[in-house]
């Protein structure tokens, strides 16, 4: 299968130059990102771009495929943020309770 | 690299600024997350698979006129199915669910609009259009089993 940056490389429009190179450039650094979504979302959309280029999907086909890939990182992003609230907020909830009715009263007592 | 294995280290990397709002918010007195809600998880794993089935339902390898009185039918169904999820979700007062389902209903009327287009899917387009779909309904779905009172 050709590579992506073949592809990108193979693209003439000289008024495109820039935005093709910050493509690049976005993709390289979501692939080498820590974040699972992040790599996941660079290797699909060089896939489709891919797979766009061999005439496997059309133009069309590919641009819903990246619509949908942008819903699913909302998503994505929305579970995390549930994740991280019901980890942290219970812990810190009754870290500042306990503070607030307890220890500062018998801090001041003491 | 399985997502699941990363998320709270992906959390913390993408969700910095959102989650000091967040964690301001619920600290501050605002409503709290809801409890898991056993109806919205079966909402959730039925339209997954209605969802991805509706795809199926209008692949063909090669182009053809599509059978508009079942896109209808079908169109219909799945409007119903959300709705139903939606409204409920209403009810529990919890918009970080609520989200999540409206988030997968446009992804539906988004492939419904499609086929309205007299386009159908081909096998590779559907392939590729439920890798996407499944991770979504399962981030969806986990966006559930998060919740406290979900079976671990």
């Amino acid at each position: 299968m050709i590579d992506i940056a073949q592809i990108l490389a193979g693209i003439a429009d000289p008024s495109l130059k820039e935005i093709v190179a910050e493509f690049l450039k976005l993709l390289q650094q979501a692939g080498q990102d820590s974040s699972a979504l992040a790599q996941e979302t660079a290797q699909r959309t060089a896939r489709w771009l891919t797979m766009e280029a061999s005439g496997q999907l059309t133009q069309e086909e590919v641009t819903t495929l990246l619509e949908a890939q942008k819903n699913e990182i909302l998503i994505t992003l929305n579970t995390l943020a549930i994740e991280e609230r019901e980890r942290l907020q219970p812990l810190l909830s009754q870290l500042l309770d306990i503070a607030i009715n307890f220890i500062v009263k018998a801090i001041r007592a003491a | 690299m399985k997502r699941e294995e990363n998320t709270p280290r992906t959390a913390r990397i993408m969700l910095g600024p959102m989650l000091a709002l967040l964690l301001a918010a619920g600290l501050s007195g605002c409503a709290a997350l809801s409890p898991y809600s056993a109806t919205s998880y079966q909402q959730l794993t039925q339209l997954k698979a209605f969802h991805l089935m509706f795809i199926d339902e209008f692949t063909s390898e090669t182009p053809q006129l599509l059978d508009q009185a079942k896109l209808a039918a079908e169109s219909g169904a799945g409007e119903l199915k959300f709705r139903e999820a939606e409204e409920y979700s209403v009810g529990l007062k919890d918009t970080s669910r609520t989200y999540n389902i409206q988030v997968l209903h446009r992804m539906f009327e988004n492939n419904l609009a499609w086929l309205q287009e007299g386009n159908s899917f081909s096998k590779t387009n559907a392939g590729e259009q439920k890798t996407v779909l499944q991770s979504a309904y399962d981030q969806a779905i986990r966006g559930e089993t998060v919740r406290t009172g979900a079976s671990k």
